[in-house]
């Protein structure tokens, strides 16, 4: 009888254990997750931080919590499994009474995206393994990670001097106080821009061209197809990835030059997925974080063919300075850089691989790869 | 600790248990079969065997799962078999077959462990097992003469195996819930493993607690009642020699009339009274020293039985809480911990010391404020407190500037409430700490305007 009441013991300690960290262990547990900046850059090493909070006498001894995050968030190496776009990290935590931990992970920025965490899984149980309960948490975790901008004048060289003695790498916007010459007048130039000697010399009337830079615009398209057919997602990832860093690399120098930008895309947005991008031109720093947002969320999947958006933009876009960015040229395309010089814009395409010297315009500058590192 | 290091630890913890778990029972069964006792040194041959068996495969084996290293792990019971027959070779025939025979099969248990999960080593059904062939060994131990020789290693067997049973199933359990697949470097934080074992000892330490909450105030009255027999026993024995030994002891009253018989041929009165004095003279004496030995004892013994508790009280306490504010981490992350414990939020909260109308009150709160800014701006609270009572108004848009031209009125408080503004404005609108000697001078001259203003 002795024997079996020690049993009989025996078992309901460890019953009751069980009963009693499985009903108590997460209750009155605070947990917080969040990252230490709500934007970062690409190759930015920002935190994410947890905080869970024991507010009660009786102890866990053991907490996993589970994060689903973004495999371009680089963390937790050696305790997170990676699995198509997602990593998923096991945190654990070892609470006693009334205990706080604050955990932070490094985190590596790795690819532009705007990045949530929406809900985390809390698993706690008694120490024998014997019942584990777990509850859903809203973390709401979410930071923007803006593309990287790239020495664009190491990348990218310019055409027309290809065949020269010499290759100069220079800035694609020209300097806006520079007098490039004279143009012809017309009926939306102000009277008081006529240049008088070259109307003189010219027999018509002329206006000076620095008209047309000493208030410069951008305009920066971005072909988001890879390749010319390409009708669904984008075949070429990297490349594109490449014309959406040069993107944000035109960005950041108008914002810098005090230029006014707009950004037009054949791709849609996350948040938005079904319509194309064009944005009204604007400057300063709100504008230009909010075309950088643009690009963190740009999918990577055509809304319309590129040659159809430049056909349908064309008529909105007049008196710019026009970047267009692009993996493929073809002769359909330069018929739109035609028409779109004819609206008094100024054309330059940058090239996102190398083109064959047959295809490339050389009235049109035109930039490429100059196959370094980027 | 490398992960396989730590996987070993408890595979092998676990073959030990799971051999302290059947070990009793081939105990009775040796018993009902030989009639023979079974001695310690047996009881570690056998152990050695088994792990002599795990080790084997697993150098023999290792993870190259071959038929024939298998089969040359199966033969190699020929050496545990042969020490044994070499140890019992005197005995009878049947002890050297029995004996024989358990060796092998002890050794080939400790082969298949080898092949087998640490989980599937000690899983549930093992344990169950396990908990009612000790439960039935101890019975069998306790009621059963012939075996009660073995009752108190059985029950040591049985606490030990039960601790460490519960300590495997907890790393285990551990591992399930943190390990990743594919991933071989995740693991366990070394402080979660480490606490949890704590936590699995303390459980123990309850169950056995339960189990031995009548037998503890029993085993505690017994030491009690041993110590006092063993007084009585010294004192017996130290007047021994005045009783003599004449081989009946004191205790039939023989030796006392004896000597007195040889110095006066009968006892009498007088011997009776010189034997009475002596014994409580040698009782006195002895008494007194031991008397004395505790009471210079007794402040060693309070500070060690002090210590010793205080440790304890700490190792429980460490199980529920760690100090504040340490930082701890593992490779990918840091950690920050601190204990918020609910009194002490509370008192945070109230470092706005609290404002009364009561000025006694809010003199007391005064002394007690350690912070130099809040007693500059809680001295002048209480100053604007105590200003009404002097018939001086204040409104709540009032600047200092304006309170203290109020202040004008009443006399002898000019120059110390002056004063005392210029230090309160520095503190409170220039944000600046004020200095000790600034204090003291705001202080000196708020009981000079309390002073006034009481």
């Amino acid at each position: 009888m002795e024997f079996v009441a020690m049993v009989v013991i025996l078992l309901v300690a460890i019953r009751l254990q069980s009963y009693i960290f499985y009903k108590k262990a997460l209750q009155k547990v605070d947990y917080k997750c969040e990252f230490s900046k709500t934007e970062a850059s690409e190759g930015d090493e920002i935190y994410l931080v947890e905080t869970v909070h024991n507010k009660k006498l009786l102890p866990v001894p053991w907490l996993k919590v589970d994060i689903n995050s973004s495999r371009w968030l680089d963390f937790a190496n050696t305790r997170s499994v990676v699995a198509q776009e997602n990593r998923y990290v096991t945190s654990s935590f070892l609470l006693k009474s009334y205990q706080k931990t604050i955990r932070r992970w490094k985190v590596k920025c790795l690819k532009r995206g705007i990045y949530t965490t929406k809900n985390v899984t809390l698993l706690s149980g008694d120490p024998l393994g014997i019942s584990t309960n777990s509850i859903a948490v809203p973390a709401n975790a979410r930071i923007t990670v803006y593309p990287a901008t790239i020495d664009f004048e190491r990348i990218f060289i310019q055409s027309k001097y290809l065949q020269g003695d010499t290759i100069i790498r220079r800035w694609i916007i020209d300097d806006p106080f520079m007098v490039a010459g004279a143009r012809e007048y017309t009926p939306w130039d102000p009277m008081n821009k006529i240049h008088w000697s070259s109307t003189a010399r010219a027999g018509k009337l002329m206006v000076k061209k620095n008209d047309f830079t000493a208030q410069p615009e951008l305009t920066v398209v971005l072909n988001i197809q890879s390749i010319e057919n390409e009708y669904h997602g984008t075949v070429d990832k990297d490349i594109i990835e490449l014309g959406i860093k040069v993107a944000a690399t035109m960005f950041d120098r108008a914002l810098k030059n005090g230029i006014p930008v707009r950004f037009a895309s054949n791709g849609s947005l996350s948040s938005i997925p079904d319509s194309m991008i064009v944005t009204p031109m604007a400057g300063g720093r709100e504008h230009v974080r909010a075309l950088m947002g643009m690009l963190a969320q740009l999918e990577l999947k055509r809304n319309k063919d590129f040659e159809e958006f430049l056909d349908i933009i064309e008529e909105e876009i007049k008196n710019t300075d026009i970047i267009i960015i692009t993996a493929y040229m073809n002769a359909n395309l330069y018929d739109r850089v035609y028409k779109l010089r004819s609206g008094r814009n100024s054309v330059k395409i940058v090239s996102l691989r190398k083109m064959e010297s047959k295809n490339i315009m050389r009235d049109i500058d035109i930039y490429y790869p100059a196959g370094v590192d980027y | 600790m490398k992960a396989n290091v730590k996987n070993f630890i408890i595979k092998f913890t676990a073959v030990s248990v799971m051999f302290l778990f059947f070990y009793p029972a081939m105990l009775i069964i040796r018993m009902g079969i030989l009639k023979e006792d079974t001695r310690l040194f047996e009881y570690f041959v056998n152990a050695a065997y088994l792990y002599a068996g795990y080790f084997i495969a697993y150098f023999v084996v290792g993870k190259k799962d071959g038929l024939i290293r298998k089969t040359i792990t199966f033969l190699l019971c020929v050496l545990p078999a042969g020490a044994t027959v070499l140890i019992h070779s005197s005995g009878s025939i049947w002890r050297l077959l029995a004996e024989t025979a358990f060796t092998v099969f002890i050794y080939l248990t400790g082969v298949r462990t080898h092949f087998i999960d640490a989980e599937d080593v000690l899983d549930r059904k093992t344990i169950s097992i396990g908990i009612i062939i000790l439960t039935a060994s101890l019975i069998v131990s306790k009621y059963y003469a012939i075996c009660s020789y073995f009752f108190l290693p059985v029950s040591y067997f049985a606490y030990a195996s039960l601790v460490l049973a519960m300590v495997v199933k907890n790393q285990q359990n551990l591992d399930r819930i943190f390990k990743k697949k594919h991933i071989d470097t995740a693991s366990v934080p070394q402080n979660i493993r480490r606490y949890n074992t704590g936590l699995i000892i303390v459980l123990f330490a309850i169950i056995l607690l339960l189990f031995n909450l009548q037998s503890m105030v029993i085993f505690l009255f017994k030491i009690g009642g041993y110590i006092i027999l063993f007084v009585l026993w010294l004192i017996g024995f130290l007047l021994s020699p005045l009783a003599g030994d004449s081989g009946g002891g004191q205790g039939d009253g023989g030796g006392t009339n004896d000597l007195f018989a040889e110095l006066g041929g009968e006892s009498s009165l007088l011997a009776e009274i010189i034997y009475g004095v002596l014994t409580a003279v040698v009782v006195f004496i002895v008494g007194y020293y031991l008397i004395r030995a505790l009471i210079k004892l007794f402040p060693n013994l309070v500070v060690k039985v002090r210590s010793l508790t205080s440790r304890f009280i700490n190792f429980i306490k460490s199980l529920f809480r760690m100090g504040t504010g340490s930082e701890a981490g593992e490779a990918d992350y840091t950690d920050q911990i601190e204990t918020i414990i609910p009194k002490e939020e509370r008192k945070a909260e109230s470092k706005e010391y609290k404002k009364t109308d009561n000025i006694k009150k809010g003199l007391r709160i005064l002394k007690k404020i350690n912070d130099p800014v809040k007693k500059i701006r809680y001295l002048y609270y209480l100053i604007l407190k105590m200003l009404p009572g002097k018939s001086v108004q204040i409104d709540a848009s009032n600047t200092t500037g304006e309170i203290y031209r109020k202040s004008l009125q009443i006399e002898g408080i000019e120059r110390d409430f002056h004063r005392i503004t210029q230090i309160y404005e520095n503190v409170r609108y220039g944000e600046s700490m004020p200095g000790s000697d600034e204090v003291e001078d705001a202080l000196s001259k708020f009981s000079s305007v309390h002073e006034v203003l009481k």
